[in-house]
């Protein structure tokens, strides 16, 4: 990997952590989702606030272009080693669960009845 | 042993990035971020009472009201040098203090002295259970606060609340002992909670969690999975005597928060952050919504507000339809309500057209993944559908909510307004709704019930109505004939909006007798977030509690306000639409087939193949429309532009064709409607197209189709026969926006749009379709005309009866299979089903046993031609007249002839061949000579 790539990924990687190191959109949404009923949120803030959806949507999408752009940084430069394909697999499958939030985040916010 | 040190070694940077990750979780909570450097905890078991730097009051205090300890949260500024201050209070020290009155009666005093080098943000409890206060004559404690000097209160003056009425020197004073003049200090109190009336928050339909065992039947949010046909809900449905389906479905708690969904956990943390404690003076109250406003549940909010509320009242808020439950309990319990103020949020109080809708073609409530048909099937036997429908109080005041359109073969269009009863018999008797569920629904819905003042019941009440979102406000249906089964053939047209919350029309939820001063209008209202929308959750609080929270101008009490004014799109095609605001909200058909509607004040709704979307623009709004096709036909699109609730124009784009490759987009210069469409979706603009069609607020109204007459000219013959050419003339009228075209189809060939009359010349059965399109887009139902052509007559074969000894006629034609002939000994007259007929006429000899026949002449239809000559001669021989020779001859033309000898039974034939040669060959049995006429032409054949 060079160097050029390294800061790439490294970007990429920080448009995932860094949202969720302050709001964790997706820890939280996934948590209310493992839970029955009425949800509590893994930790209060204003991202998770139902006024606050628009901000929720754009950090989520800037976390889903870091994950799937990471993936794809390490896939292509993967040596094939079983670290790569390791590291690969975690990202894929938090690139899975970043896109479950996001459809979510359309799917239920509309709710009229 | 060595294989986890050879995986950390190897994963030693991706294990460090995870730990600090999971590391950066804990630390980053809330605390980390926030100001205070103290331990918030403290003050968890405390309420706020107060923020700010005026004294405030406690009314409502009741029997034994128990202060058990006051907590300042105030931080001290050191080396303060503030000339004003100075100037009136010469030896100041760093104190702070409370007194409490009771009228002007100071009843309580007390002060906390700050050492001056401490400047810290701090916590200071005033903790001794100091004041028990009995007796029922007290309406209110006043608390003052402010800051203290040398020991006492105030300085320069002993009044405590004098002082604190002056804003310059509280102004000052503050400043002295806050970091600045934006933080306040924030007083807490711990005491008797029954300073409080109770409030009770009664959710609306689908407000309430159900369940089946451990399994969330509603609100789960697997229901947004977008596979699968959510049947996993039936368990809901009601039997069609309306009752449960599955009798182990209950219920459990109002529904708070879902993921993305909040439906009243921002009120409860409204309520919560004045001081309120859910169980203790906030509550909710769930009950089992699909029954609706029955005895049971209304019997439940008795049981619960006895329960809750200590021998006072309890102030109660009540969302969609637990505003009708609340109102028939104050109607049950007159003069025993016990209710001090209630706030209704979105009361259909006559009903609204959506549940009509939801009846007939379901509704998804824009949860994506949500199967509109299984809300329909769990909707038609629940009786809480039938108390939402409308009422006759509902016609009665706002009219009509049902329109059909009947069509009607080769006529006009039967449009109507249905009353009420018609709507009821047409959808009990015509589509299957529980006649049952309607009846209770009316004997709920009475006149005295829909109309019901609750303010002479005591009732203190307060009305939020949604007012300027789109709303159905009239189902559209039209009726297109019968099926094979003798079901309705149905299609849903572009419902008639409304102002409304989206759910509940606004001359629903308005009827409600109300002081005017305590009606609010809400302009971005959705109606399944109302009781915690932001805006209305903060005026629901203002109202209970008296605070004055910014509801952030979602609110108005002018209802001129409330207006509609915004486009009304409207798409019958297998074309989907997308629109954008300029926030980035998306309104929309999901990938998954569901709907979405995140604009604000939006409706959108789809029936079949026909998309309907309201779109507000009344403040401002702009919005980007996309389209893509998804099937392959035409589409027809429509913009109506609404203004004051009225339509004023419309621009439509008519019959357009589309593909699944299509793809679009609609633009607007200063209104006017542009259409840009990218038809093999490369991304480049292939066409840009101009409305089709723009009318004004008459034309735009316009739903009934054109119809077309045809004409045909010809000569007519018999059983539906055209015995010549025909020429089909299509002549269309539409009776108000005018003919845009029409179309027709010849035998199944694509469509035509009709200039001129159509030229039928090839004999044959012809199949002619054809329709007509108003400049509205209305598009007639096809006609078929069905038109036979049979110019030719039938033509003749004669042969030679061995049998009989004698010849026999007989009558052919090319598109009668059967054609009448009869003959007599110098003529055979033949005619088909057409009423074509041909006259043979003929002369025959017998000598001995030589027979002879000419044909003489030949008319067809009466028009007469001789044959040329000819001669087609047979004579018998032998034994029994066993043997023969037929022989044929046409002049010029064709010679034939066959001898056939019984003894070898093979018959010798010999023909006149075109070059002048002749055949000759042999045939065993016996064969014939065949003459037929043709087109007044003669011709044998050997058979």
């Amino acid at each position: 990997m060079s160097k050029k790539q390294k800061i790439w990924l490294g970007v990429f990687l920080a448009m995932f952590i860094i949202p969720e190191l302050l709001w964790s959109p997706i820890l939280n949404t996934l948590y209310e989702l493992w839970q029955s009923g009425n949800v509590i949120p893994f930790r209060e803030n204003f991202i998770m606030a139902s006024d606050n959806l628009l901000y929720f949507r754009l950090v989520n999408f800037m976390q889903l272009v870091g994950i799937v752009f990471a993936s794809v940084v390490l896939f292509k430069t993967s040596n094939k080693k079983f670290i790569s394909w390791f590291l690969l697999s975690i990202l894929i499958l938090f690139s899975f669960f970043n896109l479950v939030v996001f459809y979510l985040s359309f799917a239920f916010a509309g709710v009229s009845f | 042993m060595l294989l986890p040190v050879l995986v950390f070694k190897k994963m030693k940077k991706f294990i460090l990035l995870i730990f600090f990750v999971f590391l950066g979780l804990f630390l980053s909570s809330d605390e980390v971020f926030a100001n205070s450097p103290y331990d918030q905890s403290s003050l968890d078991s405390f309420n706020l009472l107060s923020q700010g730097f005026d004294g405030f009051t406690l009314s409502n205090i009741e029997d034994n009201f128990v202060i058990e300890k006051i907590s300042f949260r105030v931080q001290f500024i050191q080396n303060v040098s503030t000339t004003t201050i100075e100037n009136q209070c010469p030896t100041l020290d760093q104190s702070l203090g409370f007194q409490i009155n009771q009228g002007d009666t100071a009843i309580l005093s007390r002060f906390y002295h700050n050492p001056v080098a401490d400047s810290s943000e701090k916590i200071i409890d005033f903790d001794t259970a100091f004041l028990n206060i009995t007796g029922s004559d007290l309406p209110s404690l006043i608390f003052y606060i402010g800051h203290s000097v040398q020991n006492g209160f105030f300085c320069g003056n002993s009044n405590f609340g004098a002082q604190m009425g002056s804003a310059n020197v509280t102004s000052n004073y503050v400043s002295h002992w806050l970091n600045d003049n934006t933080n306040t200090p924030e007083i807490y109190f711990n005491g008797n909670a029954n300073s409080k009336t109770p409030v009770l928050i009664v959710p609306g339909v689908l407000g309430t969690e159900i369940f089946k065992g451990d399994e969330e039947l509603w609100a789960n949010p697997k229901m947004a999975i977008p596979i699968g046909d959510d049947d996993f809900m039936d368990p809901m449905q009601f039997n069609a005597n309306l009752t449960p389906s599955d009798p182990a479905v209950y219920f459990r708690e109002v529904i708070k928060q879902r993921p993305f969904f909040n439906y009243t956990e921002d009120l409860i943390q409204e309520f919560t952050s004045q001081g309120y404690t859910e169980n203790e003076d906030l509550f909710t109250f769930p009950y089992d919504w699909r029954y609706g406003v029955n005895q049971a549940n209304i019997d439940a909010l008795k049981a619960k507000i006895d329960e809750i509320r200590n021998g006072g009242e309890v102030d109660i808020i009540a969302h969609s339809t637990g505003g009708l439950l609340v109102k028939k309990y104050v109607i049950d319990n007159p003069g025993n309500h016990h209710l001090g103020k209630a706030v209704f949020l979105g009361v259909p109080n006559t009903g609204a057209p959506k549940a009509v809708k939801t009846m007939l073609a379901g509704d998804n409530f824009n949860v994506h993944g949500l199967s509109a048909a299984e809300m329909k099937k769990i909707a038609q036997n629940l009786p809480v559908v039938y108390d939402l429908a409308p009422s006759q109080e509902y016609f009665d005041s706002k009219g009509s909510y049902f329109k059909t359109i009947k069509q009607k073969f080769l006529a006009k269009d039967e449009v109507k307004d249905l009353t009420h009863q018609e709507t009821l018999d047409l959808l009990i008797n015509g589509r299957g709704m529980n006649q049952a569920a309607y009846n209770n629904a009316g004997n709920l819905h009475t006149e005295s019930f829909d109309n019901f003042d609750l303010r002479t019941q005591g009732v203190d009440l307060y009305n939020i109505v949604g007012c300027k979102s789109g709303t159905i406000g009239k189902v559209v249906e039209k009726y297109k004939g019968q099926d094979l089964f003798g079901h309705p053939i149905l299609e849903y047209l572009e419902p008639e909006e409304t102002p409304g919350d989206g759910t509940v029309p606004l001359e629903s939820a308005t009827n409600l007798p109300v002081d005017q001063n305590k009606k609010f209008y809400a302009l971005d209202a959705n109606h399944g977030k109302m009781p915690s929308q932001n805006g209305i959750r903060q005026q629901i609080v203002n109202i209970i509690v008296g605070t004055n929270l910014d509801t952030q101008g979602k609110l108005t009490q002018d209802i001129n306000n409330c207006k509609l004014k915004g486009k009304a799109v409207s798409i019958y095609s297998p074309l989907d639409i997308e629109a954008l605001d300029q926030n980035g909200n998306r309104l929309g058909i999901a990938e998954d087939g569901s709907l979405q509607n995140d604009i604000p004040g939006a409706d959108f709704n789809v029936f079949g193949d026909h998309k309907f979307v309201y779109m507000p623009e009344d403040a401002g709004e702009t919005y980007k429309i996309n389209l893509k096709g998804t099937g392959s036909g035409s589409f027809t699109l429509g913009i109506k532009d609404i203004d004051a609730n009225q339509v004023t124009q419309s621009q439509n784009f008519i019959n357009l064709p589309v593909s699944s490759t299509t793809l679009g987009t609609l633009e607007f210069a200063d209104n006017q409607a542009q259409l840009l469409l990218d038809n093999d979706g490369n991304g480049t603009v292939d066409q840009t197209l101009a409305p089709t069609s723009v009318l004004d607020a008459n034309q735009s109204l316009d739903l009934i189709s054109p119809e077309t007459t045809a004409t045909v000219s010809g000569i007519v013959g018999n059983n539906g026969w055209y015995k010549s050419d025909a020429q089909v003339s299509l002549t269309a009228l539409d009776d108000n926006s005018g003919m845009l075209e029409t179309l027709y189809s010849l035998d199944n060939q694509p469509y035509l749009s009709y200039q001129s009359p159509i030229s039928l010349i090839s004999e044959g059965p012809h199949t002619i379709k054809y329709y007509s399109v108003d400049n509205a887009g209305n598009n007639e139902a096809v006609q078929i005309l069905e038109i036979k052509i049979d110019k030719q007559a039938p033509e003749f074969t004669v042969w030679f009866d061995f049998a009989s000894q004698s010849f026999k006629f007989s009558a052919q034609d090319n598109l009668d299979s059967n054609p009448q002939i009869n003959c007599t000994s110098i003529d055979c007259q033949g005619s088909d089903q057409a009423g074509n007929t041909a006259a043979l006429n003929f002369k025959q000899t017998k000598i001995s046993n030589l027979y002879s026949l000419n044909l003489s002449k030949i008319s067809y239809n009466g028009v007469g031609t001789n044959f040329v000559e000819n001669l087609f001669t047979v004579g018998l021989s032998g034994k029994n007249l066993q043997n023969s020779a037929q022989a044929v001859l046409i002049k010029k033309q064709q010679v034939a002839a066959i001898g056939f000898t019984r003894d070898k039974n093979e018959s010798k034939i010999v023909e006149l061949q075109s070059g002048g040669s002749l055949k000759t060959y042999v045939l065993s049995g016996l064969h014939l000579i065949k003459l037929k006429t043709n087109n007044q032409n003669l011709s044998a054949k050997v058979e």
